[in-house]
C-alpha cells in the first residue's frame, strides 16, 4: 500500500499532485528527502505526520514556494506554471500578516487576480462568484468586517471562500483548521467534501488523524520520507505511526 | 516650475520653500512607509537610511562640490549596498535578520561619521552644511530641491499606484501571489527599491538617524483610522506631510535641526492616534471592554 504505481495505471484523469524523488532543504538541514508520491483527482486528500516531518514543506515544494527543490513536481498533471490559475492556496495562518488593513471581501477579491491579472478592474461576473463564494462558507454578513477582527475560525471560512472564487480545480491548504472551532472544521470539511464530489481535488496538511480516519478519501503518512500514502484505514495503521511517530497516538486505539 | 505655488502661499519665499519641500518629502515618506511597517520592515528601512551616510560623504569626496543631485545619488547608491549587504548576510544563513540589521546599521554609520569627519576637518570650505545630513536641515532648502522630491515622489508613487493590489497582495500572503506568478524576490525588489528612494528624498531635510521614524510614525498613526490600504496609504502621506510642513517652519523658526522637530510631532500624532483613534484607540477598545462587562 505504500507503492504509488498502481494508482497510476488506474487513474484516468491526471493526478491532483504528483511528487516524483522532491527532496527539499532550509539552512542546510534536508527536510524531504526523495519523496515521491501520487495523489489522485477528486480526492480529499490529508498530508499527516509528526511536526517537522516535512508537511508543509512538501504542499510547499509543490507549489514552488520552496527555495531549493530538486526532483519533477506536476499539478494537475502539468508544471505549476501553467495552472497557475487552477491552483488555490490557503496558506498557514501564521505566514499571513497579522494586524494587515484588509476587509474580509478584498481577501476574497482576491481569488480573481489569477484570472483578471492585477491591473484590471473586476467585472460583475467576479463580483457575483465572490458573493457565492462568501455566502457558501457562511461569511457573507462579514464582508465590511477587518480581517484582524474575525475569530480564527471565520478567518479561515474567509480564506477557503477565496479558494472557492478563484474557482480552482486544486485547493491545497497547510494546516487549515488550528485556532478553529469545531464547528467551524465541521462546516469546512462538509464545503471541501463537495468539491471533491464536483471532481475538484483538496489537499490538507492536517493533525487530526481521527478526522483524516472519518472524512477524507486518501492519505499521505510522511516523516522526512513518505511512510504510506494510500486509503486513510491502511496508511493510518498502528505499525504505521509507530514508525512516524515512534508511538501510537492514543486516539486510534479503537 | 513651481513658482506659482510658492508664490500663492501666504508666506515669504524662504518659507515657502521649506514648507513645500518638508511637506513633499513627507507626503511620500508617509505614503510609502506601509512598505516598510506592514512587511515588519521597518528596522530594514532605518539600516538604508542610516547607510546613506557614507555614500553622501564619498560623493563629496569624488566630486569635491555639494551637488544636491550628486549627493543624493551617493546616498542612493550606499542604501542599496546596505539593503543588498543585509539580504546576502540574511541568505546565507549565518545571520538572523535581526543581526544582519544591527550589522549593517552600526557599520555604515560608523563609516559615515568617519568619512564626514574626515571631510570637516580637511578644510574644503565647499564642506559646511553635510552635517546636516546627520540630524536634518529644512532651512537650506532651494526650488531645485523640490522639483527633484517632486518628480521622484511622482515616481514612486505611480508605481505604488499601478502596483497596488499586487503590492497589497504580496505583502499580506508573500505564497498567494507566488502560487499566482509573480516571485517574492520581484516584489521584495520593488518595495526596497520604493523605500530606499523614500528614505534618499528624506534624509537631507530629516537626517539619516531619525529618517525611519517618518516612514514608520505616520503609518503608526493611520493605521488606527481605516481598515484599508486604500485610505492608509493617503491619510498616512497627508499626516507625514503635514508633520514635515509644520516641523520644518518651527525648526527654522526656532533655529533647531529639522529632524527631531518633525520627528516628534510625528511621535505626537501617532501616540495621540493610538490612544484616541475612535474605533481602534486604547481608549475606544477600554470602553467598549468595560461596556461588555458591565453588560
Amino acid at each position: 500500500m505504500t507503492t504509488s504505481t498502481d494508482s497510476r495505471t488506474a487513474a484516468q484523469p491526471p493526478s491532483a499532485l504528483s511528487l516524483r524523488e522532491v527532496s527539499a532543504s532550509y539552512g542546510g538541514r534536508t527536510v524531504l528527502d526523495g519523496v515521491s508520491v501520487e495523489i489522485p483527482a477528486a480526492t480529499l486528500c490529508a498530508v499527516v505526520g509528526p511536526n517537522g516531518a516535512g508537511k508543509s514543506t512538501m504542499v510547499k515544494a509543490a507549489l514552488g514556494l520552496v527555495p531549493s527543490v530538486r526532483g519533477h513536481v506536476e499539478l494537475l498533471g502539468e508544471p505549476l506554471r501553467r495552472v497557475r490559475r487552477r491552483v488555490a492556496y490557503v496558506p498557514q495562518q501564521d505566514s499571513v500578516a497579522q494586524d494587515f488593513p484588509i476587509t474580509a471581501i478584498q481577501v476574497v477579491e482576491m481569488g480573481r487576480y489569477p484570472h483578471r491579472g492585477w491591473l484590471r478592474r473586476l467585472t460583475r461576473h467576479d463580483d457575483e462568484l465572490v458573493a457565492a463564494a462568501m455566502d457558501q462558507v457562511g461569511v457573507a454578513d462579514l464582508a465590511e468586517h477587518p480581517i484582524d477582527e474575525l475569530s480564527g475560525g471565520q478567518r479561515q471560512r474567509v480564506f477557503l471562500a477565496r479558494a472557492l472564487a478563484q474557482g480552482a480545480d486544486l485547493v491545497i491548504l497547510d494546516e487549515p483548521f488550528t485556532a478553529v472551532d469545531a464547528r467551524t472544521e465541521s462546516a469546512l470539511l462538509e464545503v471541501l467534501t463537495t468539491l471533491c464530489q464536483n471532481g475538484r481535488s483538496v489537499i490538507a496538511v492536517h493533525h487530526d488523524l481521527r478526522a483524516v480516519l472519518d472524512r477524507f478519501d486518501h492519505a499521505v503518512l510522511l516523516a522526512g520520507t513518505v511512510l504510506a500514502e494510500g486509503a486513510p484505514g491502511d496508511v493510518l495503521t498502528p505499525e504505521h505511526l509507530e514508525r512516524a511517530y515512534g508511538m501510537t497516538p492514543l486516539v486510534l486505539n479503537r | 516650475m513651481i513658482g506659482w505655488l510658492l508664490d500663492a502661499l501666504p508666506l515669504s519665499y524662504p518659507d515657502a520653500v521649506v514648507v513645500v519641500g518638508t511637506a513633499v518629502v513627507g507626503f511620500v515618506a508617509g505614503a510609502l512607509g506601509p512598505l516598510a511597517v506592514l512587511r515588519q520592515r521597518s528596522m530594514f528601512g532605518d539600516a538604508m537610511s542610516h547607510g546613506t551616510l557614507a555614500g553622501v560623504a564619498v560623493a563629496f569626496l569624488v566630486t569635491g562640490a555639494k551637488v544636491p543631485e550628486v549627493l543624493l545619488l551617493g546616498a542612493a547608491v550606499s542604501a542599496a549596498l546596505a539593503a543588498f549587504a543585509m539580504i546576502a548576510l540574511e541568505r546565507t544563513g549565518r545571520l538572523r535578520p535581526d543581526a544582519a540589521i544591527g550589522v549593517v546599521l552600526s557599520v555604515s554609520l560608523t563609516l559615515g561619521i568617519v568619512l564626514l569627519t574626515h571631510i570637516g576637518a580637511s578644510g574644503n570650505s565647499q564642506q559646511a552644511g553635510l552635517n546636516g545630513y546627520l540630524l536634518g536641515q529644512a532651512a537650506g532648502l532651494v526650488e531645485r530641491d523640490i522639483v527633484l522630491a517632486l518628480a521622484l515622489g511622482a515616481v514612486a508613487l505611480t508605481v505604488v499606484l499601478v502596483g497596488f493590489r499586487l503590492l497589497r497582495s504580496a505583502t499580506f500572503d508573500p505564497g498567494f501571489t507566488s502560487v499566482a506568478g509573480v516571485p517574492s524576490w520581484a516584489v521584495d525588489a520593488v518595495a526596497t527599491g520604493l523605500l530606499a528612494l523614500a528614505v534618499v528624498l528624506g534624509v537631507r531635510t530629516v537626517g539619516a538617524i531619525l529618517m525611519v521614524a517618518l516612514l514608520v510614525a505616520p503609518v503608526v498613526a493611520a493605521r488606527q483610522l481605516t481598515k484599508r490600504l486604500s485610505t492608509l496609504v493617503p491619510l498616512s502621506g497627508a499626516l507625514g506631510a503635514a508633520c514635515g510642513a509644520v516641523g520644518g517652519v518651527v525648526s527654522g523658526r526656532a533655529e533647531l535641526p529639522a529632524g527631531p522637530v518633525i520627528v516628534l510631532l510625528a511621535t505626537v500624532v501617532a501616540v495621540l492616534s493610538v490612544t484616541f483613534a475612535p474605533r481602534r484607540g486604547i481608549v475606544a477598545k477600554a470602553r467598549r471592554r468595560r461596556a461588555r462587562v458591565a453588560g
